[in-house]
């Protein structure tokens, strides 16, 4: 199964990732994680190189706060979520 | 078939053609002791086979070998012997960032079951107890308050009216989650 990063960080620092079981090309923008690369606990808060489409190295960054909620719940939809009622 | 076998092959005779200048008759002289297959319409594509072949799979036209091997395939994978279902399995650490979240497969998904690694599934209709998971079918717009979109083979989720849209994404920081499709070609 090969394990696909992106190489742009996203806003908060954290890079896009998945694996997967298809047999795919490497999307654009993205590289490999080889399989035997040990991964930072922090991941995917991490900092990383990379040769020919295949990450060399890879160290972890702090992680950040997680951001509080946008807005308290509707009302309505914590009604609808108590009584199981669906949209 | 039945290789021609012969005690002096490629050893032939040539005979001048009476009134003709640099003009011979070839006559095979390799002393065969089994003659072997002959190599014609008989033996490659008889009229009897093209007659089955066309009655069986609709085609039409089949005069060369070529045709009949096209028209074999087209009839298989019309049939859907060709068009397999396939597993994907697939999984990703959440980023916590972002309005949605996608996962592309090789082959269209049909059947799409997705939740947080090592966590109960729990049908992912509630706000709450669905919010680390889903399941959804072809056809599927939204399930309960979570919405989908599937471009070619690309399924895309997204929740934007809760507080917890990055639980409800799958994809809260740090987080491990799986996905399993079912796919056809």
């Amino acid at each position: 199964m090969t394990r696909f990063i992106e190489i742009n960080a996203l806003e908060n620092g954290a890079h896009d990732n998945f694996t997967t079981t298809d047999e795919i090309e490497t999307p654009d923008g993205w590289v490999i994680i080889p399989d035997d690369m040990e991964v930072p606990l922090s991941f995917p808060f991490v900092t990383f190189h990379y040769r020919k489409g295949v990450v060399t190295d890879m160290s972890p960054l702090p992680i950040p706060a997680p951001e509080p909620p946008n807005d308290e719940p509707d009302p309505n939809e914590i009604l609808n979520a108590l009584l199981g009622v669906t949209e | 078939m039945q290789d021609r076998i012969s005690n002096h092959p490629n050893r032939w005779v040539l005979t001048p053609v009476t009134g003709e200048t640099d003009t011979y008759d070839f006559t095979r002289a390799d002393d065969p002791t089994q003659t072997g297959t002959p190599l014609n319409k008989a033996t490659f594509l008889p009229d009897a086979t093209v007659t089955n072949i066309e009655t069986v799979t609709g085609a039409s036209g089949v005069s060369l070998p070529c045709d009949a091997l096209d028209a074999i395939v087209n009839a298989l994978d019309t049939m859907g012997l060709t068009r397999n279902a396939k597993i994907s399995y697939g999984t990703w650490t959440g980023t916590g960032s972002g309005a949605s979240r996608s996962f592309t497969f090789n082959w269209t998904p049909y059947i799409v079951i997705a939740t947080k690694t090592n966590y109960a599934f729990s049908g992912g209709d509630s706000a709450n107890s669905g919010a680390d998971s889903f399941m959804w079918l072809n056809g599927q717009t939204s399930t309960g308050p979570r919405t989908f979109t599937l471009s070619g083979t690309k399924l895309t989720w997204k929740y934007t009216n809760s507080a917890y849209q990055q639980r409800e994404n799958l994809n809260e920081s740090g987080v491990a989650y799986s996905i399993i499709g079912v796919c056809l070609k």
